[in-house]
């Protein structure tokens, strides 16, 4: 099976899992260079991690159900991929000033 | 508290941005399906209201100890703002190392942490510590807040002192009571010999044994027992070091422990540190004049110039008469090896304990450096060999020796110029 023909809901696991290790291997950067964190503090790192992880797949999740019904020959992907992506520069501009 | 975004952002903007770009172009749900969880950790890192913040106290459990000790730095966070975790890297002065640096710790919005570390305290000085920089990140390390402590706690590592279990003797004595036993006879404890009753003695120190034996009253005589002054010379001009001891270091610790007997013993210290600046203390006796010495071996640092320095720069005042001059030095500057050679030409009793720089110096690699080190020690030979033609004793104290051993050696040494001074 090519990757383009995998379902659209693997795509946002994927996603989800490529966040997850990303967030990880910062994580254990972040702890190179400084003191080892109790168990309490890790904890509370790693379950934000899961949480965010599993907000991104849930989210990634429900978008692709939405793509799934084909509403309005895909439209309402191309709108939201818009939306997503002004709101992004108008972050980027937020975050430069 | 300076707030910045953490790096990581960048790269998950980039690839939230390429998978939407490619979704677009492509015409397909899922590179923007896939860049999904990147676009949310953007939007609520920066989306998020308010940056974390905190506020440090810094405590040390005390503000003195002793070369070895161990001490507590504590650090207490108050949150303002929203829950964060908290790191802070000390940075420590070149004297004190770090045993256990602080763990992180979760301060929540206005709540409250503590954070401690260890330090080891090894080398002697005056020193400020409390600089760290602190890092508060949020829940998912979005934003950090830095801030730079400025050193504020001040801390004094008191030398170790060197374990001595006697000293020397002076050449005169003070007209005070004290310890040392004078070769004058008179009120004393110690036993010193016999004589023939005169008028005026005491009769409880007629000795009836002896009186019986001679068939006439003889007494007993006792030694005095008075005090001495000691002017202690510590050079400050130069030494010889390597990463963690120097020749300095030592004669700090000897200085310590024989003014702390000294003292003990109702004996008067003064000492002169000479060098590129020079730093006394009069002669005197008690716990007070041992928390002065302190002070004054506490700012003993080297501090290099060319000046020419002699001894007309010590007031006259810090060597009374019939004091006993203890220098400490690794006899590697000209202006103490003139100094003391002047001191001893003026009548003063010397005696010098030449802190060995040999066990600091590298190993010469090549003939010339060979060469150069034996034209060194040869130079060092005669110098001693002046000074003991002066009537000064001198000894070479090496790491490692204990430095009673030393004061031992010196003993004997004087006892030697004593007799080529007669």
């Amino acid at each position: 099976m090519a990757l383009g023909e995998l379902p659209p809901a693997y795509a946002a696991l994927v996603g989800a899992l490529a966040l997850g290790a990303f967030e990880l291997v910062f994580w254990s950067i972040e702890l190179r260079f400084g003191a080892a964190p109790r168990i309490r503090v890790a904890a509370r790192r790693l379950g934000a991690i899961g949480a965010v992880v599993a907000a991104g797949a849930g989210l990634g999740l429900g978008l692709a159900a939405l793509t799934t019904l084909h509403i309005a020959g895909g439209l309402l992907l191309t709108a939201a991929g818009t939306a997503a992506a002004g709101m992004l520069l108008a972050l980027i501009a937020r975050a430069a000033r | 508290m300076t707030v910045f975004r953490s790096p990581r952002l960048f790269p998950y903007m980039l690839i939230a941005g390429v998978g939407m770009l490619a979704s677009l172009v492509l015409g397909r749900p899922e590179p923007v399906l896939a860049a999904t969880p990147f676009l949310l950790v953007l939007l609520l890192a920066l989306g998020s209201p308010g940056s974390p913040a905190v506020h440090v106290r810094c405590k040390l459990d005390r503000q003195k100890a002793l070369e070895g000790d161990e001490l507590v730095l504590e650090l207490a966070f108050n949150g303002m703002g929203p829950g964060c975790v908290v790191t802070a890297e000390l940075d420590l002065p070149p004297g004190v190392d770090l045993v256990e640096p602080p763990a992180p710790v979760w301060v929540g919005r206005g709540g409250t942490a503590r954070a401690s570390a260890r330090v080891y305290c090894r080398r002697w000085g005056a020193y400020r510590l409390g600089a760290a920089l602190v890092q508060a990140r949020g829940a998912l390390s979005a934003r950090v807040g830095h801030e730079r402590l400025e050193p504020s706690l001040p801390l004094r590592i008191y030398p170790r002192p060197e374990r001595l279990r006697s000293l020397l003797r002076p050449r005169d004595v003070q007209p005070r009571a004290g310890s040392v036993l004078a070769r004058a006879s008179g009120d004393g404890f110690e036993f010193a010999d016999i004589r023939d009753f005169l008028p005026g003695d005491r009769t409880r120190h007629v000795n009836w044994k002896a009186s019986a034996h001679r068939d006439r009253l003889q007494v007993n005589r006792y030694h005095l027992e008075r005090s001495r002054d000691v002017v202690l010379f510590l050079d400050s001009f130069s030494e010889a070091a390597r990463e963690n001891a120097s020749t300095l270091d030592m004669a700090v610790r000897a200085t310590m422990g024989v003014t702390e007997r000294l003292l003990r013993q109702g004996d008067r210290v003064a000492i002169v540190s000479f060098g590129g600046v020079v730093r006394w203390l009069q002669p005197d006796t008690g716990a007070r004049q041992l928390y002065r010495v302190v002070d004054v071996l506490l700012q003993a640092r080297l501090a290099f110039d060319h000046v020419w320095r002699g001894i007309d720069v010590i007031p006259r005042r810090l060597l009374p008469a019939g004091a006993m001059l203890v220098a400490l030095t690794p006899l590697l500057d000209r202006r103490t090896v003139h100094a003391l050679l002047d001191l001893a030409g003026r009548g003063h009793d010397v005696s010098i304990v030449e802190i060995s720089p040999l066990p600091f110096l590298r190993p010469a690699s090549d003939a010339a450096g060979r060469l150069a080190q034996r034209f060194w020690r040869m130079r060092m030979e005669v110098l001693r060999h002046e000074y003991e033609r002066m009537g000064v004793a001198v000894v070479t104290w090496t790491e490692g020796s204990p430095f009673e051993s030393a004061l031992e050696e010196m003993r004997r040494s004087r006892a030697r110029s004593r007799l080529l001074r007669s």
